[in-house]
Protein backbone atom coordinates (compact mmCIF):
# COMPACT_ATOMS: atom_id res chain seq x y z
CA UNK A 1 0.00 0.00 0.00
CA UNK A 2 1.81 3.48 -1.13
CA UNK A 3 1.52 5.92 2.00
CA UNK A 4 -1.52 8.09 2.55
CA UNK A 5 -1.37 11.68 2.21
CA UNK A 6 -1.98 14.08 5.01
CA UNK A 7 -4.94 15.16 2.78
CA UNK A 8 -6.29 11.89 2.53
CA UNK A 9 -5.89 10.74 5.72
CA UNK A 10 -7.75 13.47 7.62
CA UNK A 11 -10.37 12.67 4.97
CA UNK A 12 -10.33 9.24 6.15
CA UNK A 13 -10.58 10.27 9.52
CA UNK A 14 -13.71 12.47 9.09
CA UNK A 15 -15.51 10.19 7.44
CA UNK A 16 -14.66 7.27 9.88
CA UNK A 17 -16.10 10.09 12.45
CA UNK A 18 -19.10 10.18 11.12
CA UNK A 19 -19.62 6.29 10.22
CA UNK A 20 -19.40 5.21 13.42
CA UNK A 21 -21.70 6.63 15.02
CA UNK A 22 -24.35 5.95 12.28
CA UNK A 23 -27.42 2.63 13.81
CA UNK A 24 -26.85 0.88 10.65
CA UNK A 25 -23.31 0.29 11.04
CA UNK A 26 -22.25 -3.07 12.52
CA UNK A 27 -20.58 -3.81 15.47
CA UNK A 28 -17.30 -5.08 14.01
CA UNK A 29 -17.66 -2.63 11.02
CA UNK A 30 -17.42 -0.15 13.74
CA UNK A 31 -14.80 -1.30 15.25
CA UNK A 32 -12.88 -1.26 11.59
CA UNK A 33 -13.52 2.29 11.60
CA UNK A 34 -12.41 2.75 14.77
CA UNK A 35 -8.81 1.36 15.24
CA UNK A 36 -8.48 2.76 11.38
CA UNK A 37 -9.73 6.08 12.63
CA UNK A 38 -7.60 5.97 15.93
CA UNK A 39 -4.66 4.95 12.95
CA UNK A 40 -5.30 8.08 10.87
CA UNK A 41 -5.32 10.58 13.76
CA UNK A 42 -1.47 8.83 14.64
CA UNK A 43 -0.62 9.74 11.24
CA UNK A 44 -2.00 13.41 10.63
CA UNK A 45 -0.81 14.39 14.63
CA UNK A 46 2.08 12.55 13.71
CA UNK A 47 2.98 14.65 10.31
CA UNK A 48 1.76 17.65 12.20
CA UNK A 49 4.22 16.99 14.97
CA UNK A 50 7.13 15.66 13.08
CA UNK A 51 6.75 19.17 10.62
CA UNK A 52 9.56 21.24 10.79
CA UNK A 53 9.11 23.82 9.00
CA UNK A 54 11.42 25.28 6.32
CA UNK A 55 11.90 28.75 4.61
CA UNK A 56 14.24 28.38 1.87
CA UNK A 57 15.23 30.81 -0.65
CA UNK A 58 15.76 29.29 -4.12
CA UNK A 59 19.19 29.91 -5.91
CA UNK A 60 18.97 28.65 -9.00
CA UNK A 61 22.53 29.18 -9.78
CA UNK A 62 23.74 26.25 -7.25
CA UNK A 63 23.03 25.82 -2.92
CA UNK A 64 19.75 26.47 -1.57
CA UNK A 65 20.10 29.00 1.27
CA UNK A 66 17.79 27.56 3.51
CA UNK A 67 16.79 29.23 6.92
CA UNK B 1 0.76 103.90 -38.92
CA UNK B 2 -1.44 104.78 -35.72
CA UNK B 3 -0.29 103.41 -32.71
CA UNK B 4 -3.09 101.21 -31.07
CA UNK B 5 -3.17 100.93 -26.86
CA UNK B 6 -2.22 97.89 -25.29
CA UNK B 7 -6.12 96.76 -24.53
CA UNK B 8 -6.22 96.45 -28.43
CA UNK B 9 -3.21 94.14 -28.70
CA UNK B 10 -3.97 91.83 -25.97
CA UNK B 11 -7.96 92.08 -27.03
CA UNK B 12 -6.81 91.11 -30.51
CA UNK B 13 -4.49 88.33 -29.28
CA UNK B 14 -6.94 87.45 -27.06
CA UNK B 15 -9.39 87.48 -30.12
CA UNK B 16 -7.13 85.40 -31.92
CA UNK B 17 -6.29 82.49 -29.29
CA UNK B 18 -10.08 81.78 -28.60
CA UNK B 19 -11.21 81.36 -32.14
CA UNK B 20 -8.34 78.72 -32.58
CA UNK B 21 -9.91 75.65 -32.94
CA UNK B 22 -6.36 74.18 -32.25
CA UNK B 23 -6.25 75.40 -28.82
CA UNK B 24 -9.41 73.42 -27.96
CA UNK B 25 -9.57 69.80 -26.30
CA UNK B 26 -6.02 70.26 -26.36
CA UNK B 27 -4.10 67.47 -24.57
CA UNK B 28 -0.39 68.31 -23.01
CA UNK B 29 2.09 66.35 -21.55
CA UNK B 30 4.36 67.66 -18.69
CA UNK B 31 5.93 67.88 -15.11
CA UNK B 32 3.62 69.69 -12.97
CA UNK B 33 4.93 72.48 -10.29
CA UNK B 34 4.36 74.99 -8.15
CA UNK B 35 0.84 73.70 -7.09
CA UNK B 36 -1.06 75.96 -5.04
CA UNK B 37 -4.87 76.36 -4.21
CA UNK B 38 -7.26 79.15 -3.51
CA UNK B 39 -11.09 79.27 -3.48
CA UNK B 40 -11.05 75.79 -4.61
CA UNK B 41 -9.43 76.31 -7.64
CA UNK B 42 -5.88 74.77 -8.03
CA UNK B 43 -3.28 76.82 -10.10
CA UNK B 44 0.18 75.03 -10.97
CA UNK B 45 2.79 74.90 -13.99
CA UNK B 46 3.44 72.23 -16.61
CA UNK B 47 6.97 72.03 -17.73
CA UNK B 48 9.12 70.27 -19.93
CA UNK B 49 12.74 70.68 -20.30
CA UNK B 50 12.74 74.11 -21.91
CA UNK B 51 9.41 75.31 -21.70
CA UNK B 52 6.81 76.47 -18.85
CA UNK B 53 3.18 77.04 -18.95
CA UNK B 54 0.52 78.43 -16.69
CA UNK B 55 -2.70 76.06 -15.82
CA UNK B 56 -5.44 75.82 -13.94
CA UNK B 57 -8.12 73.15 -12.32
CA UNK B 58 -11.00 75.15 -12.00
CA UNK B 59 -13.41 74.59 -8.52
CA UNK B 60 -16.43 73.79 -11.40
CA UNK B 61 -14.04 71.00 -12.90
CA UNK B 62 -12.02 69.67 -9.94
CA UNK B 63 -14.82 67.36 -8.46
CA UNK B 64 -14.83 65.45 -12.18
CA UNK B 65 -11.17 64.81 -12.42
CA UNK B 66 -8.81 62.82 -10.25
CA UNK B 67 -7.19 65.68 -8.69
CA UNK B 68 -4.38 63.75 -6.49
CA UNK B 69 -2.75 63.05 -9.59
CA UNK B 70 -1.43 67.01 -9.89
CA UNK B 71 1.16 67.12 -7.54
CA UNK B 72 4.59 68.34 -8.08
CA UNK B 73 6.86 66.24 -10.07
CA UNK B 74 4.23 64.60 -11.96
CA UNK B 75 4.39 64.13 -15.10
CA UNK B 76 0.74 63.87 -16.65
CA UNK B 77 -1.36 64.34 -19.32
CA UNK B 78 -4.36 67.32 -19.30
CA UNK B 79 -6.40 67.94 -21.69
CA UNK B 80 -8.23 71.62 -21.70
CA UNK B 81 -8.53 74.93 -23.55
CA UNK B 82 -5.75 77.53 -23.77
CA UNK B 83 -7.77 80.57 -22.55
CA UNK B 84 -6.44 84.06 -22.37
CA UNK B 85 -6.50 86.50 -20.10
CA UNK B 86 -6.25 89.67 -21.89
CA UNK B 87 -5.76 92.34 -19.12
CA UNK B 88 -2.74 90.51 -18.00
CA UNK B 89 -1.50 89.80 -21.57
CA UNK B 90 -1.41 86.47 -20.91
CA UNK B 91 -2.93 82.91 -21.18
CA UNK B 92 -3.22 79.57 -19.07
CA UNK B 93 -4.05 76.36 -19.80
CA UNK B 94 -7.43 75.78 -18.32
CA UNK B 95 -7.74 72.04 -17.31
CA UNK B 96 -11.01 69.50 -17.37
CA UNK B 97 -9.08 66.41 -17.52
CA UNK B 98 -6.15 64.26 -16.44
CA UNK B 99 -4.67 61.15 -16.26
CA UNK B 100 -1.32 59.56 -15.11
CA UNK B 101 1.48 60.09 -17.86
CA UNK B 102 1.75 56.81 -19.92
CA UNK B 103 -1.62 55.61 -18.11
CA UNK B 104 -3.78 55.64 -21.43
CA UNK B 105 -1.31 53.52 -23.24
CA UNK B 106 -0.95 51.28 -20.81
CA UNK B 107 -4.75 51.04 -20.36
CA UNK B 108 -5.30 50.49 -23.93
CA UNK B 109 -2.62 47.28 -23.90
CA UNK B 110 -3.95 45.68 -20.69
CA UNK B 111 -7.27 45.63 -22.75
CA UNK B 112 -5.90 44.33 -25.46
CA UNK B 113 -3.94 41.44 -23.85
CA UNK B 114 -7.18 41.00 -21.68
CA UNK B 115 -9.59 40.78 -24.96
CA UNK B 116 -6.98 38.30 -26.63
CA UNK B 117 -6.60 35.97 -23.69
CA UNK B 118 -9.95 35.97 -23.02
CA UNK B 119 -10.94 34.85 -26.68
CA UNK B 120 -8.56 32.24 -26.59
CA UNK B 121 -10.23 31.08 -23.44
CA UNK B 122 -7.51 31.44 -20.92
CA UNK B 123 -9.69 32.46 -18.42
CA UNK B 124 -11.92 30.08 -18.33
CA UNK B 125 -13.30 28.79 -15.31
CA UNK B 126 -13.07 25.05 -16.60
CA UNK B 127 -9.07 25.70 -16.10
CA UNK B 128 -9.22 26.92 -12.82
CA UNK B 129 -7.48 24.15 -10.82
CA UNK B 130 -8.57 23.67 -7.15
CA UNK B 131 -6.11 24.64 -4.45
CA UNK B 132 -4.82 21.83 -2.45
CA UNK B 133 -6.14 22.14 1.00
CA UNK B 134 -2.93 20.92 3.29
CA UNK B 135 -0.34 21.98 0.91
CA UNK B 136 3.50 20.95 2.48
CA UNK B 137 5.09 23.21 0.54
CA UNK B 138 3.81 26.61 -1.08
CA UNK B 139 6.38 28.52 -3.59
CA UNK B 140 6.27 32.19 -3.97
CA UNK B 141 7.57 34.03 -7.17
CA UNK B 142 8.01 37.83 -5.86
CA UNK B 143 10.95 40.04 -5.05
CA UNK B 144 12.96 38.61 -1.80
CA UNK B 145 13.34 41.91 -0.33
CA UNK B 146 9.98 43.32 -0.65
CA UNK B 147 6.90 44.04 2.00
CA UNK B 148 5.15 41.00 0.35
CA UNK B 149 7.44 37.90 0.90
CA UNK B 150 7.82 39.01 4.53
CA UNK B 151 3.99 39.16 4.88
CA UNK B 152 3.62 35.74 3.39
CA UNK B 153 5.96 34.66 5.76
CA UNK B 154 4.09 35.87 8.59
CA UNK B 155 0.87 34.53 7.88
CA UNK B 156 2.21 31.56 7.39
CA UNK B 157 4.62 31.00 10.02
CA UNK B 158 1.80 32.18 12.01
CA UNK B 159 -0.39 29.58 10.67
CA UNK B 160 1.04 26.17 11.01
CA UNK B 161 4.24 24.95 11.36
CA UNK B 162 4.12 22.60 8.85
CA UNK B 163 4.12 24.40 5.62
CA UNK B 164 7.52 25.11 3.64
CA UNK B 165 8.03 28.05 2.32
CA UNK B 166 10.05 28.13 -1.14
CA UNK B 167 11.18 31.86 -2.54
CA UNK B 168 11.97 32.64 -5.97
CA UNK B 169 13.81 35.82 -5.83
CA UNK B 170 12.17 37.29 -8.79
CA UNK B 171 12.18 40.77 -10.47
CA UNK B 172 8.79 42.40 -10.44
CA UNK B 173 8.99 45.56 -11.78
CA UNK B 174 10.88 47.61 -14.77
CA UNK B 175 11.34 45.97 -17.82
CA UNK B 176 13.60 42.85 -16.82
CA UNK B 177 10.16 41.92 -14.84
CA UNK B 178 8.11 40.00 -17.06
CA UNK B 179 10.80 37.52 -18.07
CA UNK B 180 12.34 37.08 -14.54
CA UNK B 181 8.55 36.06 -13.49
CA UNK B 182 8.17 33.39 -16.67
CA UNK B 183 11.49 32.02 -15.16
CA UNK B 184 9.91 31.67 -12.41
CA UNK B 185 7.29 30.16 -12.35
CA UNK B 186 8.57 27.65 -15.38
CA UNK B 187 11.62 26.95 -13.03
CA UNK B 188 8.87 26.11 -10.10
CA UNK B 189 7.26 23.55 -12.43
CA UNK B 190 10.44 22.02 -13.63
CA UNK B 191 11.43 21.17 -9.70
CA UNK B 192 8.41 19.60 -9.19
CA UNK B 193 8.44 17.71 -13.14
CA UNK B 194 11.93 16.37 -11.60
CA UNK B 195 10.76 15.45 -8.16
CA UNK B 196 13.73 17.95 -6.98
CA UNK B 197 10.45 19.64 -4.79
CA UNK B 198 7.39 19.19 -4.59
CA UNK B 199 5.61 22.38 -4.26
CA UNK B 200 1.89 22.59 -4.07
CA UNK B 201 0.92 25.92 -4.97
CA UNK B 202 2.59 28.76 -6.26
CA UNK B 203 1.91 32.25 -4.89
CA UNK B 204 2.97 34.83 -7.73
CA UNK B 205 2.51 38.60 -6.84
CA UNK B 206 4.25 41.92 -5.09
CA UNK B 207 3.23 44.84 -2.93
CA UNK B 208 1.33 47.41 -4.19
CA UNK B 209 2.64 50.11 -6.27
CA UNK B 210 1.88 52.43 -8.86
CA UNK B 211 0.37 51.00 -12.12
CA UNK B 212 3.62 51.27 -13.97
CA UNK B 213 4.89 49.41 -10.71
CA UNK B 214 2.34 46.81 -11.60
CA UNK B 215 2.33 46.30 -14.93
CA UNK B 216 4.75 43.11 -15.34
CA UNK B 217 1.75 41.47 -14.14
CA UNK B 218 0.03 42.53 -17.05
CA UNK B 219 2.55 41.04 -19.38
CA UNK B 220 1.00 38.74 -21.90
CA UNK B 221 3.80 36.26 -21.70
CA UNK B 222 3.47 36.22 -17.95
CA UNK B 223 0.04 35.44 -18.32
CA UNK B 224 0.56 32.46 -20.83
CA UNK B 225 3.15 31.18 -18.17
CA UNK B 226 0.35 31.09 -15.18
CA UNK B 227 -2.07 29.35 -18.00
CA UNK B 228 0.55 26.85 -18.41
CA UNK B 229 1.31 26.14 -14.63
CA UNK B 230 0.78 22.67 -13.54
CA UNK B 231 0.91 24.28 -9.90
CA UNK B 232 -2.06 25.93 -9.30
CA UNK B 233 -0.75 29.68 -9.13
CA UNK B 234 -2.43 32.17 -6.48
CA UNK B 235 -2.17 35.42 -8.33
CA UNK B 236 -1.44 38.18 -5.81
CA UNK B 237 -0.80 41.90 -7.35
CA UNK B 238 -0.76 45.25 -5.26
CA UNK B 239 -3.86 46.25 -3.29
CA UNK B 240 -7.26 45.15 -3.24
CA UNK B 241 -8.48 47.56 -5.92
CA UNK B 242 -5.13 46.48 -8.10
CA UNK B 243 -6.38 44.19 -10.75
CA UNK B 244 -4.24 42.52 -13.41
CA UNK B 245 -4.21 40.10 -16.50
CA UNK B 246 -2.37 37.55 -13.94
CA UNK B 247 -5.31 37.85 -11.84
CA UNK B 248 -7.40 36.67 -14.33
CA UNK B 249 -5.94 34.21 -15.86
CA UNK B 250 -4.74 32.27 -12.20
CA UNK B 251 -6.42 29.84 -10.77
CA UNK B 252 -7.53 32.10 -8.01
CA UNK B 253 -7.16 36.08 -7.18
CA UNK B 254 -5.79 37.10 -4.18
CA UNK B 255 -6.50 40.67 -2.93
CA UNK B 256 -3.26 40.93 -1.32
CA UNK B 257 0.52 38.70 -0.60
CA UNK B 258 -1.12 38.42 2.88
CA UNK B 259 -4.89 37.50 1.66
CA UNK B 260 -2.40 34.92 -0.98
CA UNK B 261 -0.63 33.50 1.93
CA UNK B 262 -4.02 33.41 4.18
CA UNK B 263 -5.86 31.20 1.31
CA UNK B 264 -2.49 29.30 0.31
CA UNK B 265 -2.39 27.29 3.92
CA UNK B 266 -3.97 25.84 6.50
CA UNK B 267 -4.36 26.67 9.91
CA UNK B 268 -2.83 23.65 11.49
CA UNK B 269 -3.54 24.68 14.98
CA UNK B 270 -7.04 24.58 14.09
CA UNK B 271 -6.49 20.99 12.67
CA UNK B 272 -4.66 19.39 15.48
CA UNK B 273 -7.47 20.27 17.40
CA UNK B 274 -9.88 18.76 14.90
CA UNK B 275 -8.07 15.53 15.37
CA UNK B 276 -8.51 15.28 18.86
CA UNK B 277 -12.51 15.83 18.39
CA UNK B 278 -12.57 13.23 15.78
CA UNK B 279 -10.56 11.01 18.70
CA UNK B 280 -13.15 11.53 21.42
CA UNK B 281 -15.91 10.75 18.67
CA UNK B 282 -14.36 7.83 17.66
CA UNK B 283 -14.34 6.51 21.53
CA UNK B 284 -17.67 8.20 21.91
CA UNK B 285 -19.06 6.39 19.41
CA UNK B 286 -17.10 2.96 19.68
CA UNK B 287 -18.04 3.14 23.81
CA UNK B 288 -22.10 3.86 23.18
CA UNK B 289 -21.76 1.56 20.31
CA UNK B 290 -20.45 -1.54 22.57
CA UNK B 291 -22.98 -0.79 25.33
CA UNK B 292 -25.73 -1.06 23.43
CA UNK B 293 -24.62 -4.23 21.80
CA UNK B 294 -23.96 -5.55 25.10
CA UNK B 295 -27.75 -4.53 26.78
CA UNK B 296 -29.10 -6.22 23.31
CA UNK B 297 -27.09 -9.32 24.26
CA UNK B 298 -28.23 -9.28 27.92
CA UNK B 299 -31.54 -8.68 26.39
CA UNK B 300 -31.35 -11.98 24.26
CA UNK B 301 -29.49 -13.92 26.78
CA UNK B 302 -32.18 -13.83 29.26
CA UNK B 303 -35.30 -14.14 27.11
CA UNK B 304 -33.34 -17.75 25.99
CA UNK B 305 -32.89 -18.24 29.42
CA UNK B 306 -36.14 -17.73 30.42
CA UNK B 307 -37.72 -19.76 27.02
CA UNK B 308 -35.42 -22.54 27.70
CA UNK B 309 -36.35 -22.58 31.36
CA UNK B 310 -39.94 -22.96 29.96
CA UNK B 311 -39.48 -25.52 27.57
CA UNK B 312 -37.80 -28.10 30.27
CA UNK B 313 -40.62 -27.69 32.07
CA UNK B 314 -42.65 -28.76 29.37
CA UNK B 315 -41.18 -31.61 28.40
CA UNK B 316 -40.74 -32.61 32.21
CA UNK B 317 -44.78 -32.16 32.36
CA UNK B 318 -45.24 -34.35 29.33
CA UNK B 319 -42.76 -37.21 30.70
CA UNK B 320 -44.70 -37.43 33.74
CA UNK B 321 -47.87 -37.34 31.97
CA UNK B 322 -46.38 -40.50 30.51
CA UNK B 323 -45.32 -42.29 32.98
CA UNK B 324 -48.77 -41.72 34.81
CA UNK B 325 -50.18 -42.96 31.36
CA UNK B 326 -48.58 -46.09 31.38
CA UNK B 327 -48.76 -46.81 34.65
CA UNK B 328 -52.52 -46.67 34.51
CA UNK B 329 -52.42 -49.14 31.20
CA UNK B 330 -49.69 -51.74 32.85
CA UNK B 331 -50.81 -54.78 32.01
CA UNK B 332 -50.02 -56.13 35.28
CA UNK B 333 -52.26 -54.04 36.94
CA UNK B 334 -54.61 -55.51 34.80
CA UNK B 335 -53.89 -58.65 35.58
CA UNK B 336 -53.93 -58.20 39.54
CA UNK B 337 -57.60 -56.66 38.68
CA UNK B 338 -58.51 -60.83 38.27
CA UNK B 339 -58.17 -60.98 34.53
CA UNK B 340 -56.39 -63.38 32.40
CA UNK B 341 -53.91 -63.39 29.01
CA UNK B 342 -54.02 -66.33 26.85
CA UNK B 343 -50.36 -66.46 25.07
CA UNK B 344 -49.53 -68.44 21.95
CA UNK B 345 -46.26 -70.98 22.20
CA UNK B 346 -44.24 -67.64 20.87
CA UNK B 347 -45.12 -65.82 24.27
CA UNK B 348 -47.56 -63.49 22.11
CA UNK B 349 -50.70 -62.12 23.73
CA UNK B 350 -53.64 -63.70 21.85
CA UNK B 351 -57.21 -61.05 21.66
CA UNK B 352 -58.87 -62.54 18.50
CA UNK B 353 -61.22 -66.20 18.33
CA UNK B 354 -59.62 -66.78 15.21
CA UNK B 355 -56.56 -67.00 16.45
CA UNK B 356 -57.44 -70.00 18.73
CA UNK B 357 -57.29 -73.33 17.49
CA UNK B 358 -59.72 -75.89 19.08
CA UNK B 359 -57.72 -78.97 21.03
CA UNK B 360 -54.53 -76.99 20.78
CA UNK B 361 -52.48 -75.98 24.32
CA UNK B 362 -52.16 -72.58 25.34
CA UNK B 363 -50.30 -70.63 28.14
CA UNK B 364 -52.66 -68.83 30.53
CA UNK B 365 -51.30 -66.23 32.36
CA UNK B 366 -52.50 -64.82 35.54
CA UNK B 367 -50.82 -62.29 37.84
CA UNK B 368 -48.40 -64.49 39.88
CA UNK B 369 -48.53 -67.67 37.47
CA UNK B 370 -48.90 -69.52 34.34
CA UNK B 371 -50.30 -72.51 33.20
CA UNK B 372 -51.20 -74.31 30.31
CA UNK B 373 -54.77 -75.07 29.01
CA UNK B 374 -56.56 -76.87 26.05
CA UNK B 375 -59.03 -74.84 24.11
CA UNK B 376 -62.45 -76.42 23.95
CA UNK B 377 -65.18 -75.62 21.58
CA UNK B 378 -64.90 -71.89 20.93
CA UNK B 379 -67.56 -69.17 19.99
CA UNK B 380 -67.44 -65.75 18.15
CA UNK B 381 -68.67 -62.91 19.38
CA UNK B 382 -69.80 -59.53 18.25
CA UNK B 383 -66.86 -56.86 19.79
Amino acid sequence: MTEKTFTEALGDLQNAAGEIGKQTVSLEESMKLFEKGMKDAEYCNGILDDAEQKIEIYDKNGEDDAE
Amino acid sequence: MKPVSVTQVNEYIAGKLRSDLNLKDLPVEGEVSGVSESRGHIYFSLKDNESIMRCAVWASNRRKMNVKLIENGKKIIAVGDISPYAKGGSYSFSIRYVEAYGEGALMAEFNRIKTLLQNEGLFDSKYKKPLPKFPKTVGVVTSSTGAAIEDIKKIITSKNTYTNIIIFPTVVQGAAAPASICENIRLANELNSDGEREIDVLIVGRGGGSAEDLAAFNDEQVAREIFASVIPVISAVGHESDFSISDFVADVRAETPTAAADMAVADTFDLTDDIARYRSLLSDAMRRKVEIQRQQLSGIAALAYSNMTAKLQLSKMTVEKAILSLNENNPRNILRKGYAAVLDNEGHVISDINSINTGEEYDILLRNGIFKAKAGPKERRPE
